[in-house]
């Protein structure tokens, strides 16, 4: 299609974000204050929003739009991270934020939202295009969809853009597909994994299929297996009345590392376009080999912190952590093993692994390569090449090979060559809500997550969420400390195939 | 100090400074990064802390080696080196990142040693880029073989105006990649107007346009505003361009672009040193744009790898030009 805007430069600019109003359904919120408004300031910092832009915040509480600019300027001011405030940019974006009170159960929010948006076009000619976004209660998401029936069309586009989880279960997801598709089309939907819009997961792609070097050794002839770990130093923080009922399966596995684990694995698309991409993802998520029930054990471990002392200050177990019930049968903690059924991967296990309470805070990506074949050096065998491709904190990507040691004699000892992604290129990075805020204004849903991948990930964990819901036998939880890499199940289940966790 | 300029010394040098460097710490503390060489030619004496920080700036997301050729005017023959490395701690990092610098002093008349001795010390396999700080250089003849270094130029053609584009325009012509920051200043005005004509309805109004003024504070329209004529006249076929002097709102030439068109006025202006407004009939709308730092300015030229079609293509209009009504 000829470019209708003949002053962009693509080379120089950013990509374009054409005229739109942002409708934030929860805007009192906390994804609302920490995420969204700071992100979407950031991008008016950097100019990257369009001209006519607004923000329409709704929830419960009633609030004047003079109130509303108030309350987000004091969360930007807070969550700002690695940028400074400005107060000339901060007036003018604050002059297109709006508020609109409401139960979103209630048909009259709706009216006077659709009201309100006609205005808001009009003052801040946004020209029509809506951009909804969800940062409510997932069990309202329905309700809300059935609310927008009326402005799901109109003059100019519509998106909704819809945050994680994606159903509880299987059966849920697909639930919450139909009750989403009575009124958007899929192109209109945008669920969002923050973590595919992060930077270094994006890295991925860059690093696999525009280096052709590394692209003839991922496969199983050269890949032993591969580890992905995320792991959290912090407890649940507040959010146990939630997590308590989702899991660190359900919270992480089932969608940011399954997402990650597609990344890492997928076929090159034949072009870098949304539906080429997501096809790729989609295909390899649907590889993945469902677990029978008889197997879960062997390939799946869940587990719970139980209390301990960190660094001479106590920290409670999980069952001890405020909101949550005493008897939680919660996995804190879950690793399991994936196999992946196609001619790349075949026989590789993916260790994947995500926990509360663990010693630091790390994400990231462990391939490891195939041992040599045959030793040449008498001392020391050299050890197998890793690969890591690191997410955060420090963002990068190192090689570990084997180096002979200075001096006499052939003694070989593991050396790393490191990239740091904030090193290399100096600049701030955008956070992962700036990068997917401007894809869903953009209308490049790449970065998101389709109904078939978000089935497909059900698919690969739904016979262990099954397993774990039946569970009998005595309470086998807590069985990790705080401040430990897991539960023993967990590495006897990567030594029952002869490999061991790395220490990140 | 070394009176003579050998590669082979210095690069030994250069290695003892490293040597140096990591002792006392452990293995992965520091990281010797390089993604280009770029030679920096300047003549002013008072630069040295300037453009050491500018250039400890670019360092962050351009590590390279940089060879500094300080070019004096002395009675006698000059031509000495010397060489540093300069290391920062990485964003929330514990390892430090730091890059080379060699230092190279010499009278006008040794240029031609530094040259050849340039030739060994450029990095292999990596893009070199040549930055002529002073413009005026790239008239002198003594000056000349330096440009056989780097296939891509940086310059700033404020200082000399108007009169040194031909010269660009030639070694763009002879296969040179011709970066100038005069272009770069451009920036973001260029943005700003294109992010106001994502508007679909200002989309539409484009062959209505019929008139575009581009305000200036100051004697004459600067270098950027040719550049934004010439980068608006084939996008606006239909447009005649007018220069109009105006008060300065903000520092520097530039002060406003109007678009006149039969139905709608458009005007991108400066409010102040770091704020641009965007005015249409129906809307009003400010952006951030403070000056720039050179070392920002030199940082998005890096980021551009290959050609800069827009560029290449401006800096041809700018030389034969439309007929300016002024």
């Amino acid at each position: 299609m000829a470019d209708a805007n003949p002053f962009q430069d693509p080379q120089r600019f950013e990509r374009r974000v054409p005229p739109c109003a942002v409708v934030i359904f929860g805007a009192n919120g906390d994804l609302t204050k920490r995420k969204l408004v700071p992100s979407l300031y950031r991008l008016a910092i950097e100019r990257r929003l369009p001209q006519g832009f607004a923000i329409v915040g709704t929830s419960r509480t009633p609030m004047t739009d003079e109130a509303f600019r108030e309350k987000m300027e004091a969360s930007v001011r807070e969550h700002l991270e690695n940028s400074h405030f400005d107060e000339a940019v901060w007036l003018e974006f604050a002059r297109g934020l709006y508020y609109v009170a409401g139960d979103l159960g209630d048909a009259g929010l709706y009216t006077e939202l659709t009201n309100r948006l006609a205005t808001v076009a009009e003052e801040r000619q946004t020209g029509g295009n809506i951009l909804f976004y969800l940062s409510t209660q997932p069990s309202q998401y329905a309700t809300v969809a059935r609310g927008l029936a009326g402005l799901a069309k109109g003059n100019g586009w519509r998106r909704l853009v819809v945050e994680k989880p994606f159903g509880h279960d299987d059966q849920s997801a697909r639930e919450l597909e139909v009750a989403l598709h009575e009124y958007f089309t899929e192109d209109q939907l945008y669920r969002i994994d923050h973590y595919l819009g992060k930077e270094t997961v994006q890295n991925i792609l860059a690093f696999r299929f525009g280096n052709p070097i590394f692209e003839p050794l991922w496969n199983r002839q050269y890949i032993d297996h591969v580890q992905i770990t995320a792991a959290e130093s912090i407890g649940v923080e507040g959010r146990g009345a939630y997590y308590q009922e989702a899991g660190a399966l359900r919270d992480m596995i089932q969608n940011h590392l399954l997402q990650v684990l597609s990344t890492v694995a997928m076929e090159p698309s034949a072009v870098f376009e949304p539906t080429a991409v997501r096809d790729e993802r989609a295909k390899l998520l649907r590889s993945i080999r469902p677990l029978k029930p008889e197997d879960v054990a062997a390939h799946a471990v869940a587990g719970q912190y139980g209390p301990a002392a960190i660094g001479g200050k106590d920290v409670p177990g999980f069952r001890g952590e405020p909101g949550v019930n005493p008897q939680a049968m919660t996995d804190t903690y879950a690793a399991v093993t994936f196999l992946v059924d196609n001619w790349r991967w075949a026989g590789v296990p993916f260790y994947v692994r995500s926990g509360k309470r663990m010693p630091k805070r790390v994400t990231d990506i462990a391939i490891r390569f195939r041992p040599v074949p045959h030793s040449l050096f008498a001392n020391e065998s050299a050890r197998p090449n890793l690969l890591i491709l690191r997410i955060q904190p420090e963002e990068g990507i190192s090689l570990r090979f084997s180096s002979k040691q200075p001096g006499s004699g052939m003694n070989l000892r593991p050396v790393s060559m490191d990239f740091n992604y904030g090193t290399s290129f100096g600049m701030r990075t955008p956070t992962a809500y700036e990068t997917l805020l401007v894809d869903a204004m953009a209308g490049d849903p790449t970065l998101y997550t389709r109904q078939d991948m978000v089935e497909a990930s059900w698919a690969a964990v739904q016979p262990i969420v099954d397993a774990w819901g039946n569970r009998t036998g005595p309470d086998p939880f807590p069985n990790y400390a705080a401040g430990t890499w897991g539960p023993a199940a967990s590495d006897e289940m990567l030594a029952a195939r002869g490999h061991v966790w790395r220490v990140p | 100090m070394i009176t003579a300029v050998q590669p082979e010394k210095l690069l030994k040098e250069l290695e003892h400074v490293w040597a140096e460097l990591g002792k006392g710490h452990p293995a992965d503390a520091l990281l010797r990064a390089c993604s280009m060489t770029m030679l920096v030619a300047t003549t002013d004496p008072k630069d040295e802390v300037d453009l050491k920080n500018t250039l400890a700036d670019l360092m962050r997301a351009h590590p390279g080696r940089m060879i500094i050729v300080r070019i004096v005017d002395e009675p006698e023959p000059v031509l000495s080196a010397n060489v540093t490395a300069q290391c920062l701690l990485a964003f929330g990092g514990r390892q430090q990142l730091c890059c080379e610098s060699i230092e190279i002093r010499t009278t006008r008349d040794r240029l031609a040693d530094v040259y050849s001795a340039s030739l060994g010390l450029t990095v292999a396999d990596l893009p070199v880029l040549l930055w002529v700080k002073d413009i005026r250089l790239l008239q002198e003849s003594s000056f000349q073989p330096m440009l056989q270094l780097a296939r891509t130029i940086l310059v700033d053609s404020v200082p000399l105006g108007p009169s040194i584009l031909p010269a660009l325009n030639e070694r763009r012509r002879a296969g040179w990649r011709v970066k100038d920051l005069a272009w770069t200043r451009c920036t973001a005005w260029r943005e700003t107007l294109a992010q106001a004509f994502e508007s679909t309805c200002l989309q539409g109004r484009i062959p209505e346009i019929t008139k575009v003024e581009i305000a200036y504070a100051g004697a004459n329209p600067s270098v950027s505003g040719l550049y934004l004529r010439s980068w608006l006249a084939p996008r606006l076929p239909q447009a005649v361009f007018e220069f109009v002097p105006c008060p300065p709102r903000r520092n520097g030439n530039l002060q406003a672009l109007r678009f006149h068109s039969t139905t709608q006025e458009l005007e991108l202006r400066a409010v102040d040193d770091a704020t641009l407004e965007i005015v249409t009939s129906s809307l009003t709308t400010r952006v951030l744009a403070p000056a720039r730092a050179e070392a920002d300015l030199v940082e998005e030229e890096l980021s551009i790898l290959g050609d800069d079609p827009v560029y290449e293509a401006t800096l041809a209009a700018t030389i034969a030009p439309a007929p300016i009504a002024k």
